[in-house]
């Protein structure tokens, strides 16, 4: 969508050294490729320049084909979203006002500017009927950017260019922000191009990342990509000693369930519950009610305390409380913090329904953080080389479904 | 009691010298706002050229007005027209560059940089950002610069009577070599209203001309339009200038 080809910028004031030297790289349709590195490193000239409020000094930028260079300049930044760090939301204009900005200045009547108005609004997350009529003055720095989102969004352009957008946002916003924003931009399959100083919104963020340095592209590829195998000594320090923390960012529980799945469930044999404990490397395995929620956890030692006959049926109140368990869907460096936080080497992974799915133990993760290639150990099942690595024994429960019972896979 | 006597039997002639006073102060300051917010506009593009206007206009400020006067006298003799309405009003109109020019220029530079280039990256042209962005904005700060103008200009104006341009100035002037006090006071009382009600009336003017967005909480009634826009015009009361002078 968006080709750079040769790009070279050099500010008169600094004739010797190139700010951006010779760039060359291609973003894709649909992708959201953020440009990271530290102050100065050309990441910034490098998006003014695909708007050209940076002349390049040399080199072709191609959007969608044509030569940037071709086109009259306010034509084509009405064609192109910009959305900036400081807003700068005009004061002076309703919040329709601002966005409908664009679509007036290309001639849309009145009244699909303020249908439009109203759509980008509730995509933005505002309601219209309240923040329409408002000022910027009125908006907290969160809202004032999602309207900067919107105002960008009014004309529908393919491509839009953030320069550290969600920089000036609290913490707590900026996640939100982050996430819909990211929800928003794959709906709509913009093409995007987003800088950013900080590493951890590029990973959550990004399909691909730049990573720039003194005015040229040090390493360009998936964020898995650069947090596994750093190109070089600039790279690995420049995502952290952490990275590995980072990558974990990257995956989800369910990449790193365990194979086993033995549970005891709540009414069964205390033969068929040993059987369980048995078969499960991890020495202790989650009881679980009739719907499959989890009700607590049982060990061997705590089913010798309770001297019950073989034949009896488990009851739930032997279980012990489980201290927290995580979902499906939450990414493994969370999952590692309640870890430590709760001081257990292993959670029961929930599904949306709130079902038991699997286990998740730390030496799991710790092997899927180790791996190579994540995106290969992905395609390749992870459980053989997360139990592998983790000595866990293969289970034999798998092969012997009467001796335990099953949790339903992914129900 | 004696003024006001005095001032309610010459009530015809005094609102005479009013008008006159008016127009001296009306013209002049209305060339100044023609010329003067372009010519702020303009020297915003270039800090050089700036500096020197402001320089310039800085100089004419701090001329004595009854100088000012003088110097012109033999300058527009050449067209015949040395003393009387002309010279006074190319006075006024000289002595309100420096509000006007300057207040422009800082309202423009002062505007936030990044929704300058917000604005330029959304493809508004030059003439889109100065008139849909960059102007509504500075209304304030301009109109306060206008308003400093005009209250200036009422308080000299009242020299102008030296140069046969006549106005409220005539009262003050015979006051004076009449050695009396009637004239002298409603002179001086009625120039001074007129600057306080002048500078009301524009608040007010400011006040609506000011976008919605960036108006601030409602004028209190006895302000005397001394609630300013920016610290910038804060720092320069109107009313202890034209008192000054």
């Amino acid at each position: 969508m968006i080709k750079l080809q040769n790009l070279t910028k050099r500010f008169e004031s600094r004739q010797s050294q190139a700010v951006v030297d010779d760039l060359t790289m291609d973003i894709g349709e649909g992708e959201l490729c953020v440009l990271l590195g530290p102050s100065g490193c050309g990441k910034t000239t490098t998006l003014k320049m695909i708007n050209r409020l940076v002349q390049p000094t040399s080199g072709k930028i191609l959007i969608g084909g044509e030569d940037t260079a071709s086109f009259n300049v306010v034509e084509l930044r009405r064609r192109i979203g910009y959305v900036i760090q400081q807003v700068g939301l005009f004061p002076n204009m309703t919040v329709e006002g601002n966005i409908a900005l664009v679509p007036q200045m290309l001639g849309w009547d009145k009244a699909r500017t303020r249908k439009r108005v109203e759509e980008l609004l509730e995509l933005v997350a505002l309601d219209p009927a309240v923040f329409m009529r408002c000022y910027p003055r009125d908006l907290s720095g969160g809202q004032q950017q999602r309207v900067g989102v919107a105002r960008a969004l009014a004309a529908d352009p393919p491509v839009m260019l953030m320069d550290e957008p969600f920089g000036a946002i609290d913490p707590i916003n900026r996640t939100a922000i982050q996430d819909e924003f990211r929800k928003i931009q794959r709906r709509l399959n913009k093409t995007v191009v987003f800088v950013s100083h900080d590493i951890d919104e590029a990973v959550k963020m990004a399909d691909k990342i730049a990573i720039f340095r003194d005015g040229k592209l040090e390493q360009y590829g998936p964020p898995e990509e650069l947090l596994a195998r750093p190109a070089s000594a600039f790279i690995a320090n420049f995502v952290g000693s952490d990275r590995a923390l980072k990558r974990l960012r990257l995956l989800c529980a369910s990449d790193a369930l365990m194979s086993s799945r033995a549970v005891a469930r709540v009414g069964e044999t205390h033969r068929n519950v040993r059987a369980a404990l048995g078969s499960h490397p991890g020495g202790e395995v989650i009881v679980v009610d009739a719907n499959g929620a989890p009700c607590g956890y049982l060990s061997a030692a705590c089913l010798d305390a309770a001297s019950v006959n073989a034949d009896d049926r488990l009851d739930a109140s032997l279980a012990m409380p489980l201290a927290a368990t995580v979902r499906a869907g939450d990414d493994l460096r969370s999952v590692v913090s309640a870890m430590l936080a709760h001081g257990v080497s292993w959670f029961a992974v929930l599904d949306d329904a709130g079902r038991f799915a699997g286990y998740v133990s730390y030496a799991a993760i710790a092997a899927l953080a180790r791996a190579e290639d994540p995106g290969a150990c992905a395609q390749a099942g992870l459980s053989v080389s997360t139990d592998d690595t983790a000595g866990f024994v293969p289970l034999a429960g798998q092969e012997e479904p009467s001796a335990l019972t099953r949790a339903e896979e992914g129900a | 009691m004696e003024t006001l006597a005095f001032i309610w039997t010459n009530g015809p002639s005094i609102l005479h010298m009013l008008v006159e006073h008016l127009q001296i102060v009306a013209v002049g300051v209305g060339f100044a706002i023609l010329t003067g917010v372009p010519l702020g506009i303009a020297i915003s593009l270039n800090e050089r050229v700036a500096r020197v206007v402001l320089y310039v206009a800085a100089i004419l400020m701090t001329v004595p007005s009854v100088a000012l006067f003088g110097l012109l006298i033999p300058v527009l003799s050449l067209i015949g027209q040395g003393i009387g309405f002309l010279p006074a009003v190319i006075a006024l109109f000289l002595y309100s560059q420096l509000p006007i020019v300057r207040n422009t220029y800082t309202a423009i530079r002062n505007l936030d940089p990044a929704m300058r280039e917000a604005a330029r990256g959304m493809g508004m042209t030059t003439k889109q950002r100065l008139f849909r962005v960059e102007l509504p904005i500075a209304v304030p700060i301009i109109m306060a610069g206008i308003r400093m103008a005009v209250v200036i200009n009422i308080g000299i104006a009242a020299i102008a009577t030296y140069i046969g341009a006549g106005g409220l100035g005539k009262l003050i002037s015979r006051g004076i070599s009449q050695s009396d006090p009637r004239q002298l006071i409603a002179g001086a009382v009625i120039v001074g209203a007129l600057a306080i009600v002048a500078d009301f009336g524009l608040a007010c003017l400011q006040r609506r001309l000011t976008p919605a967005g960036l108006r601030t909480a409602r004028l209190p009634l006895l302000a005397l339009g001394r609630r300013a826009v920016s610290a910038d015009v804060r720092a320069v009361d109107p009313i202890t200038i034209a008192e000054s002078r």
